[in-house]
């Protein structure tokens, strides 16, 4: 998937995957690349900036966790960030379905 | 390139404040550590990050101008906050916490939670008050302390280093987070967010 393409669905994606469960930003990527049948294999550089920028914005929110005597910082959606990814998801299933009506009629 | 020179190099070209670097930096620390550990091969893990250059352009680009500013002014405050902390316990109570130690508390503050309390109370206003009397040392006629008690949210985000870390400071054994809101300052007690859960 190139940038281009993903830009404008990455943050659904975050937080579609963080719904209902906290994951540091490696079991993170491993969700997202698993979840999607191997189609978003998203690299690191292009993760955490995005995770950061989501935390800033108020939709997730983080904290140290140490696991097996290794520190990581996990990641969870907020009030905030679950009422974001229901409107975002209802804007996609609109976005989508009228792409699918556009391209099936082609 | 080893974990060590890419997080120096990270560290070199980040533009962000001190405490947001920090973060940063860690947090990609146990990243990569991780991966290390379980793939055994760094170099892969840390080409997945992409050059330090441009790794720190994309933090950097997420901090507006204006948030920068905010970022150098906050975390002035904080650490004239902390020199009169200090000042204010070293009159009152023992052990005063140094700067170095204040920025460690901040970092520490709510075990790294983002959602300490984010409901404005008038039981936290009242503990903000006594925040003020605790930095001001009980002498509000300071002109930075009239300041300080009159905060309004612009004033409010001089205490918060950046955005994404919200300024949080130990005064009388508790920790303080500070963010400013549209609606006026929050003050809220983290060690009892902490007990209490999200908030």
């Amino acid at each position: 998937v190139s940038r281009e393409e993903l830009k404008g669905h990455l943050d659904l994606l975050l937080l579609a995957t963080l719904r209902d469960r906290e994951l540091h930003g490696y079991a993170l990527i491993e969700e997202l690349r698993k979840g999607s049948d191997g189609t978003f294999e998203l690299p690191e550089g292009t993760i955490y900036p995005a995770l950061h920028r989501l935390e800033r914005s108020g939709l997730l929110s983080s904290r140290w966790s140490s696991e097996s005597g290794r520190r990581r910082r996990v990641y969870q959606l907020t009030r905030k960030g679950a009422a974001a990814l229901d409107e975002r998801k209802q804007a996609w299933k609109q976005f989508s379905r009228g792409v699918d009506l556009v391209v099936q009629e082609g | 390139m080893t974990i060590e020179e890419y997080l120096a190099e990270l560290r070199r070209h980040l533009k962000v404040g001190p405490l947001a670097k920090r973060r940063i930096l860690r947090e990609i620390e146990a990243h990569l550590s991780d991966a290390a550990a379980r793939d055994g091969d760094i170099s892969r893990a840390i080409a997945r990050f992409g050059s330090p250059e441009a790794l720190a352009l994309r933090f950097t680009n997420q901090t507006s101008g204006r948030l920068r500013v905010f970022a150098w002014i906050g975390a002035a405050a904080l650490l004239t906050a902390g020199v009169a902390t200090t000042l204010a316990l070293t009159l009152g109570k023992s052990d005063p916490p140094a700067p170095a130690a204040l920025v460690r508390a901040a970092e520490n503050a709510c075990d790294g939670r983002s959602d300490c309390v984010d409901i404005l109370t008038q039981r936290l206003v009242a503990k903000a008050k006594d925040f003020v009397r605790a930095i001001c040392g009980g002498d509000n006629a300071k002109p930075q302390c009239l300041r300080s008690a009159k905060l309004t949210a612009r004033q409010a985000v001089a205490f918060v280093p950046c955005s994404e870390i919200p300024g949080m400071v130990q005064v009388g054994g508790s920790t303080w987070r500070l963010q400013d809101k549209k609606d006026g300052i929050i003050f809220s007690d983290c060690s009892e967010a902490s007990s209490g859960g999200n908030g």
